[in-house]
C-alpha cells in the first residue's frame, strides 16, 4: 500500500479534510445553527420578561455585570433581535483565539507538535460548533491541556495550572469532554512538522554529498554560493511559517502535511523550494531510488500530483513537478492571507466580541430571561466572569474587563 | 462492520494485504476518500454529514446523546478498579440487524485527578486511526451521564492467553502458524502507520467468534518518536519485554514488539511462558540464559545503554542448534524466523514486513483458516474476563477491554500476566 493511501485512512483525511467551497458551507451552517439558537433563547427571554413583568425582581442578573441594566420600562417585546455575527466575524474571532492558544503554548514553552495540535482541535471544534454556543475563550485552556496529554507531552494539571493565572483545575476539566466529543475524539492530528524536518534533512544529506548525480549538481549550482547555509536558514523560517501561518489559515483542511512542509518552505525561500521540487520530482529528476527512504516526501508529493494514480512506478510516470508546484503555491499563497489576521485591529475585534456578548445575554436587555451559550448558562455561577479569567494575563485588557 | 469478526477476514489469510475497512463511526467518509489537494479544482467532498444535525443546537452532548443511544446494554462481563466491561448491542437500524458489541466503561480514576487519563487518550487515538481485520476495531466513543468515558469495541470471544492455558486443546504448527501470521499482519499494520504496541502479549491478542486474531489493547501504545526524542523504556510487560529496555533505552523501535511476539510464538508452541521472570533483575537473567548474554559481539552498542550493567550469567548468544533442540516442531524455517525475531540486537530482528515474508508461512503444513482454529470462547471466556478485571489494580490501569472477553488487562508495566 502507498504512503499517500495510507494518509487516506487517516481521520484527518477522511473527516477533515474539505474544499473551499465545501469548507465555507459547513461554516455558513454553523453560524446559521448558531444565530438560530439566539433567537430561540432571545424569544423566550422575551416571553419571560414580558409575563414576569418586574425583571429586576425575577432576574438573576450577576450583581457585578458592569452593563447597564434595561429600565423597567423598557416593552421587551420592542427591543429588536440583536445583530449576530457573521461566519467571517465568527472566522475571524476564532482565529484571533487561535493566536492567543500559540500565546498561551509560547508561555509553557510546549513544543510545536503539542501547539499545532491545540490549535486544530480549537479550528475544527469551531467548524462545527458556533462561537454564539461556544465562546472560544472558555475553551483555550482545556484545549491546550488536552493537546499536551494526545501528544504525550503530559504535564500534571496542578503545574499547567500554576503557570496561567487565576485558573484551576476544574476550570480545565469542566470543558475536556465537550471538546473532545466536539472534535469527534479524533485527537491523532497529522502534523506538517515531520515532512518538514525529513526534508530539510533530506536536503542537507544530499548537499553533504560529493557526487555526480546531474540533478544534484543543478540543485547545487542554484543554491550557489553556500547551499548548506541557505537551507538552514530556511529551516528556521519555515518552522515559523509552520507554528503560524499554517494554524491561522486552513491549509490543515485543505492539504496534506507534506504540501504544507513544501509551502511553508516556498514562503521561507521560493527558489530553493523550487529547486528542491525540481531535483526530486522534476521531468530529470534522479531521485527515483531514494524514493524508498523518505517516505514523507513521498506521501504528500504523488497525492499533490496525482491523485489516484498508482504511485508504484513513480519514475516513469509523469514528473509531479508541474503539478506540485502549482498546489504550493497556493498552500504558500493561503498561508500569507492568514497574516492579516495579526493585524486585525483591536476595535474590531472588540467590536465583534460585544455582539456576541449581546447575543449571549438577552436578560441584560430585555431585563429577564438567562444568558445563552455555552458556559453561560450557570447563573449561580457567574460564569461570565468567571472563565475569562482563564486567559492569560496579556488579554486582559482585550475581551477581558473592559469588555464586560 | 460487525463486531465480530466479518467472514470476510477469514479469507485474509489468503491474500497478505491489508483490507481497510470501513466502520461504522459516524463520520467516516467510507470508501470516498478526498484528496485534499485535488478539491480545489474538482469541487469539492460533500459538506460533513454528520453534523448538521436537525438540531439547532450544535451541541456536542447532543451528538453524544445520538451515539450512546445507537447502543443498549446489557450485562456486565467484568469490572476492575479501572473499568467495567459490559456486553452490549447496537440497535438494529432499517438495513442492519442488531450486533454484539463491548463496551468498555472507563471509571473516573481515583488517583489520576487529571480528567481523561492518558491510557484512555492513547487507546482512542490510535484506535480511531487503525482499521486492519487484525486490530480491534473501536467502533464509537461516548460519555455517559457521569462523565465517564464509553468505549465500544468490536465484540471478542476469547483471547490467545485462555487457547494456551486451556489444557484439553491441541494445538497443531499449523494453528500456530495462523495465529503468528494474523498477528504479525496486525503489528505491521500498526508499525506502516508509526505506532509501537508496547503491550504485545498473549491476553491482547483476541480471538473473534470466527477464530481472526485481533490486537487489542492500545493503553500503551504511542506513535514513533520524533528523532532525538526520548520514549520511555518502561513499557510491555515484563515477560514479554525486549532486553533493550530492561537497559533503559529511551530510543527504541519496532523492534521491541517483535520481540513480543517473538516470545508469544515461543509460548504457544511450549504452551507456557517461556521467559517468566518474577524481577526485572531474574527476567534479564532468564533472557540471557536462554538467549545468550548481551555483549558488544553479539550487539554493538549495548553497554552504553543508560541502564546496562553486566550480567552475572554468560552465555554465549544462542544458536540454531540450541532454538532446534527447544522448538523442534516448527522446523527450519520455523526457528530461522523465531530466531530472527528474539535477536539481542534489535537493529538485527526482523521487521513484521520481512517476518510475513518468512519461508515458514508459505510451507506447509499451511497456516489453519481462522474458522477452523481451535476455539474456546463461551462461558468459559465470560468468566475469565471478569476475573481478569479484577485483578489488583496497580497493576492493570487500564484495562481492557476489549473487547469484552477477551480481555485483559494488561498494563502497565507490571506483568499483569
Amino acid at each position: 500500500m502507498a504512503e499517500d493511501q495510507l494518509y487516506t485512512t487517516t481521520t484527518q483525511c477522511k473527516t477533515w479534510s474539505y474544499g473551499p467551497t465545501a469548507l465555507a458551507t459547513i461554516r455558513e451552517n454553523t453560524n446559521a445553527a448558531g444565530t438560530r439558537s439566539i433567537k430561540r433563547g432571545w424569544k423566550r427571554a422575551r416571553v419571560e420578561a414580558s409575563t414576569a413583568n418586574t425583571p429586576l425582581a425575577t432576574t438573576p442578573i450577576p450583581s457585578n455585570t458592569p452593563t447597564p441594566v434595561p429600565t423597567p420600562s423598557i416593552d421587551p417585546l420592542s427591543v429588536p433581535d440583536p445583530m449576530t455575527l457573521t461566519p467571517a466575524e465568527e472566522l475571524t474571532l476564532v482565529n484571533y483565539y487561535i493566536l492567543k492558544l500559540l500565546e498561551m503554548s509560547d508561555v509553557f514553552s510546549f513544543p510545536s507538535n503539542v501547539k499545532s495540535t491545540a490549535c486544530v482541535f480549537l479550528s475544527r471544534f469551531h467548524l462545527n460548533h458556533s462561537v454564539h454556543a461556544y465562546h472560544p475563550k472558555l475553551l483555550l485552556s482545556t484545549i491546550l491541556f488536552l493537546a499536551t496529554k494526545t501528544e504525550n507531552h503530559y504535564i500534571p494539571l496542578s503545574e499547567f495550572c500554576k503557570r496561567i493565572p487565576k485558573i484551576t483545575p476544574e476550570a480545565v476539566l469542566k470543558y475536556e469532554f465537550t471538546v473532545a466529543g466536539g472534535i469527534r475524539w479524533d485527537f491523532d492530528i497529522k502534523q506538517p512538522l515531520r515532512a518538514a524536518e525529513g526534508g530539510i534533512m533530506e536536503l542537507l544529506t544530499a548537499l553533504a554529498l560529493t557526487g555526480g548525480d546531474p540533478g544534484l549538481q543543478t540543485l547545487k549550482d542554484k543554491l550557489a554560493p553556500n547551499p548548506v547555509r541557505r537551507v538552514q536558514d530556511a529551516h528556521g523560517r519555515m518552522k515559523a511559517y509552520l507554528t503560524k501561518e499554517a494554524l491561522v489559515s486552513d491549509v490543515y483542511y485543505h492539504y496534506t502535511p507534506p504540501q504544507i512542509f513544501l509551502g511553508a518552505l516556498w514562503l521561507a525561500d521560493k527558489e530553493l523550494t523550487e529547486a528542491y521540487i525540481e531535483w526530486r520530482f522534476g521531468e530529470n529528476s534522479t531521485m527515483g531510488r531514494v524514493v524508498k527512504k523518505k517516505k514523507k516526501d513521498k506521501k504528500g508529493k504523488d497525492k499533490a500530483g496525482n491523485g489516484e494514480e498508482e504511485e508504484a512506478p513513480a519514475a516513469k510516470t509523469l514528473p509531479l513537478a508541474p503539478k506540485l508546484i502549482p498546489t504550493v503555491a497556493a498552500c504558500a499563497e493561503m498561508m500569507t492571507k492568514a497574516q492579516e489576521y495579526e493585524k486585525i485591529p483591536m476595535d474590531v475585534l472588540k467590536r465583534i466580541d460585544k455582539k456576541l456578548h449581546r447575543c449571549q445575554n438577552p436578560q441584560k436587555f430585555l431585563g429577564a430571561g438567562t444568558p445563552l451559550g455555552f458556559g453561560n448558562e450557570a447563573p449561580k455561577k457567574p460564569a461570565d466572569d468567571g472563565p475569562p479569567e482563564k486567559k492569560r494575563k496579556a488579554d486582559d485588557d482585550l475581551f477581558g474587563g473592559s469588555l464586560r | 462492520m460487525s463486531a465480530t469478526a466479518n467472514p470476510s477476514a477469514s479469507s485474509s489469510l489468503a491474500n497478505a494485504t491489508a483490507v481497510r475497512r470501513t466502520l461504522p463511526f459516524g463520520n467516516g467518509n467510507g470508501n470516498n476518500t478526498p484528496l485534499p489537494a485535488m478539491m480545489a479544482e474538482n469541487g469539492d467532498v460533500k459538506p460533513s454529514k454528520d453534523d448538521s444535525d436537525a438540531s439547532d443546537n450544535d451541541d456536542p452532548d447532543d451528538l453524544n446523546t445520538r451515539t450512546k443511544k445507537k447502543y443498549t446494554k446489557d450485562r456486565k462481563l467484568g469490572e476492575g478498579a479501572y473499568a467495567v466491561v459490559n456486553l452490549g448491542h447496537r440497535r438494529a437500524t432499517a438495513t442492519e440487524a442488531a450486533v454484539p458489541v463491548a463496551i468498555k466503561k472507563i471509571k473516573v480514576n481515583t488517583e489520576f485527578r487529571d480528567g481523561l487519563s492518558m491510557d484512555a487518550i492513547r487507546e482512542v487515538k490510535y484506535l480511531r486511526e487503525l482499521h486492519h481485520p487484525n486490530i480491534i476495531a473501536l467502533l464509537d466513543v461516548f460519555s455517559s451521564k457521569n462523565q465517564n468515558l464509553c468505549l465500544v469495541l468490536e465484540f471478542l470471544d476469547s483471547d490467545l492467553e485462555m487457547i494456551i492455558k486451556d489444557s484439553s486443546l491441541t494445538l497443531s504448527m499449523a494453528d500456530v502458524k495462523s495465529w503468528m501470521l494474523m498477528s504479525l499482519r496486525g503489528l505491521w499494520w500498526c508499525h506502516k502507520s508509526f505506532i509501537l504496541h508496547r503491550d504485545i502479549k498473549p491476553n491482547n491478542l483476541l480471538l473473534s467468534a470466527s477464530g481472526v486474531l485481533k490486537l487489542a489493547d492500545f493503553g500503551l501504545a504511542r506513535s514513533f518518536s520524533d528523532p532525538y526524542r526520548p520514549m520511555t523504556s518502561n513499557v510491555i510487560t515484563r515477560w514479554y519485554r525486549p532486553p533493550e529496555l530492561f537497559y533503559g533505552a529511551k530510543f527504541y523501535s519496532s523492534a521491541v514488539d517483535i520481540f513480543s511476539l517473538g516470545l508469544v510464538f515461543c509460548e504457544l508452541m511450549l504452551r507456557t511462558p517461556f521467559l517468566p521472570g518474577n524481577t526485572d533483575l531474574h527476567q534479564l537473567e532468564l533472557i540471557c540464559q536462554a538467549l545468550g548474554t548481551p555483549t558488544e559481539e553479539n550487539w554493538p552498542g549495548v553497554t552504553s545503554l543508560p541502564g546496562y550493567h553486566e550480567a552475572g550469567v554468560h552465555v554465549k548468544e544462542r544458536g540454531t542448534d540450541f532454538f532446534m533442540n527447544t522448538f523442534i516442531a516448527a522446523g527450519e524455517s520455523g526457528v530461522e524466523l523465531l530466531m530472527k525475531m528474539i535477536r539481542l540486537d534489535p537493529r538485527r530482528r526482523c521487521s513484521a514486513r520481512e517476518a510475513l515474508n518468512a519461508n515458514w508461512f508459505s510451507q506447509e503444513p499451511y497456516p489453519t483458516q481462522p474458522v477452523n482454529l481451535p476455539k474456546k470462547g463461551g462461558g468459559k471466556g465470560i468468566e475469565k474476563v471478569g476475573s481478569d478485571l479484577k485483578r489488583k489494580a496497580g497493576e492493570l490501569f487500564n484495562t481492557p477491554d476489549d473487547a469484552g472477553r477477551g480481555k485483559k488487562l494488561a498494563r502497565k508495566l507490571d506483568f499483569g500476566g
